[in-house]
């Protein structure tokens, strides 16, 4: 396979104040995958997103996103890049003074000149493939968690990325919420081509989507391929992961 | 050594346990068999005053054996007895030296008040260069924070500062009319309210109404991410959200400071009038003769001032929000008492240049 690189990251280094969180971390995302990074709580997950979306720098190493190194680029110089990527946050991070059409039209309104009607006719298919047609005009306190979540989805889309982060996504979401979400997924990445990447420590839901992961723990990433070759791995680290999780789900289905 | 036995039932407490463990010293007993048959159901403070007891056992060398226990009971006992303390790699810097602890307040200080100014040069750019980029300045949004900021604090600035023009005008009644001099109230009313009191009062209110609602809102968009939401879509924080709240307070405070001074005034010319029997218009000219247009833009110019300061310590108190709700609250205490000292501080700095440069500006 010869597939083109969209996330290349090479010992990235990073710390908060003493501690040392990710030691020369090293990893590539091929196009048109969905690619998990697993690990347990406070392992260092959202900090290695936080740095590949440029909201944090690293303190060492290199981190190329669609061929751009963005560990020395300002925000200016970030800003093409920006509208290339989509980003799902944990808790939604709807605006909570805009309505649910405001905040997905907020990328359009900022970044085109599109008249007011083309942008509701976008704002109104982003909502529909997310399933939520109905909910245009609501404002966030108004929805439940999975329909924010849902919401977040469009909005991150709404500039048709060629790549989209995900954190926790179904972190406070029942089964079903949950199952739905990695429908929606799945389906993004194939019909519109885009890069995924997940940040999660839910093994049932990465068992159903991703293509590729890898698992951080201890500021090193200990385990990497497909799900399938990652159970094969001999490190204790993994093997506890998994029957933890597999154990957990035991006891909540 | 013949071995005791104790029956306990589900009325087990530690003062039982405790007359147990006298009674069994008292024997100077060493071996004891305690029977639960008699418990039927095991809620924790059971199983807890019994590992107690049975700890005390220990303590004095007297074996123990427990009969017609459930097994998962038994473990939860040998859990409380036997269980190592958890190992913590926690560190906690507390205990700081005092003279650590100002310096590290200073430190502190100067950093926020470094933070800030940075924050100003960014506000600054996008306040003045904004309107020539495409969707550079959000002119509805300005004009939603200005009603929002400054219409809705008209009732209390008005409330307020109306009692102050009275109680100053009573005030300055006691004194004055003992010299006869009732008419010169209307200078000491005007001239304190147009020159200070009204600026001050204005920018006092809008600190506690506006700057506290400012921070927190920022500070919860930071809690729930709509702030990194807004940095990952590469949309300025400052031109989007923080901007429009700057120009709002920037226009609403010396315009409700405007309207402070002549509320102010009102108020002392009620009292003056209807109290006192001073004559309307003779009150009138004398408040016309006391103030100059110069005394008005020195109050403008002191409210612009604390609006500047009120804004920007908000925005960056807000800003720097971390710790959830507790943070929202520290962060939020922070930028009313900061603003209220640096209000006062620009004040006297102010009066100060103003008296050194003989109480003029050069308008008239």
């Amino acid at each position: 396979m010869n597939k083109k690189a969209i996330i290349e990251v090479k010992d990235l280094v990073t710390s908060y104040e003493d501690n040392i969180v990710l030691d020369k971390i090293s990893f590539t995302t091929y196009e048109n995958e969905i690619f998990a990074v697993l690990g347990g709580s406070g392992c260092g997950k959202t900090t290695l997103l936080r740095h590949l979306l440029g909201l944090l720098r690293p303190d060492a190493g290199l981190i190329s996103i669609l061929g751009f190194d963005i560990t020395k680029a300002n925000d200016d110089e970030m800003q093409p890049l920006r509208e290339q990527i989509g980003m799902v946050f944990q808790g939604a991070a709807l605006f909570n003074s805009m309505t649910l059409a405001e905040n997905i039209s907020l990328p359009l309104e900022e970044y085109t000149d599109y008249p007011s009607r083309v942008i509701r006719d976008i704002v109104d298919w982003k909502l529909h493939i997310v399933g939520l047609d109905h909910a245009r005009d609501y404002m966030p306190a108004e929805l439940s968690g999975g329909m924010k979540k849902r919401a977040a989805i469009a909005r991150a889309m709404v500039m048709d990325p060629k790549l989209l982060f995900f954190d926790e996504h179904t972190t406070g979401l029942d089964p079903v919420m949950a199952a739905e979400l990695d429908r929606i997924i799945i389906r993004l990445r194939n019909e519109l081509n885009i890069t995924v990447v997940v940040v999660t420590h839910d093994l049932t839901s990465i068992r159903r989507i991703s293509d590729r992961a890898i698992m951080i723990a201890d500021t090193q990433i200990i385990a990497s391929g497909s799900i399938k070759e990652m159970e094969q791995s001999s490190d204790s680290r993994v093997i506890s992961f998994f029957m933890k999780h597999d154990k957990e789900e035991v006891l909540i289905h | 050594m013949s071995q005791h036995i104790i029956h306990i039932s589900s009325e087990f407490n530690i003062s039982e346990g405790d007359s147990h463990f006298k009674k069994l010293r008292s024997e100077k007993n060493s071996n004891v068999m305690v029977d639960c048959a008699a418990i039927s159901v095991w809620p924790s403070s059971i199983t807890a005053f019994l590992a107690d007891f049975l700890k005390k056992l220990d303590s004095r060398n007297i074996t123990w054996s427990l009969n017609n226990i459930p097994e998962g009971s038994l473990k939860t006992i040998n859990f409380m007895i036997y269980r190592k303390p958890a190992a913590t790699h926690l560190i906690r810097k507390n205990e700081i030296p005092i003279v650590d602890n100002t310096l590290s307040w200073v430190v502190t200080s100067w950093h926020n008040i470094v933070a800030t100014i940075k924050l100003l040069e960014d506000i600054t750019f996008w306040t003045l260069l904004g309107p020539f980029f495409k969707h550079g300045f959000r002119y509805s949004r300005t004009l939603f924070e200005i009603s929002e900021r400054g219409m809705r604090s008209i009732g209390i600035v008005a409330l307020v500062s109306g009692i102050m023009g009275l109680v100053l005008a009573i005030q300055a009644a006691a004194q004055l009319q003992t010299f006869g001099a009732s008419i010169y109230i209307a200078n000491l009313v005007s001239m304190a309210i147009v020159r200070e009191l009204g600026p001050l009062l204005a920018a006092l209110l809008i600190a506690g109404r506006c700057g506290s609602a400012i921070t927190a809102e920022l500070g919860s968009m930071v809690a729930s991410e709509e702030m990194d939401a807004l940095r990952a879509m590469g949309v300025s924080v400052t031109k989007y959200i923080v901007v429009p709240k700057f120009v709002a307070l920037c226009i609403a405070l010396p315009c409700l400071t405007i309207f402070a001074d002549v509320i102010g005034m009102a108020g002392g010319y009620l009292f003056s009038v209807f109290q006192l029997g001073i004559p309307s218009s003779h009150y009138i000219d004398q408040t016309i003769q006391a103030i100059s247009a110069n005394d008005v833009m020195i109050g403008l110019i002191k409210s612009i001032a604390d609006a500047v300061i009120i804004a920007s310590i908000a925005v960056h108190q807000g800003l720097t929000t971390s710790g959830g709700a507790e943070g929202i609250g520290r962060s939020t205490t922070r930028s009313v008492v900061h603003s209220i000292i640096f209000i006062a501080l620009a004040h006297l700095f102010f009066t100060i240049l103003f008296y050194f440069t003989g109480h003029t500006l050069s308008f008239n």
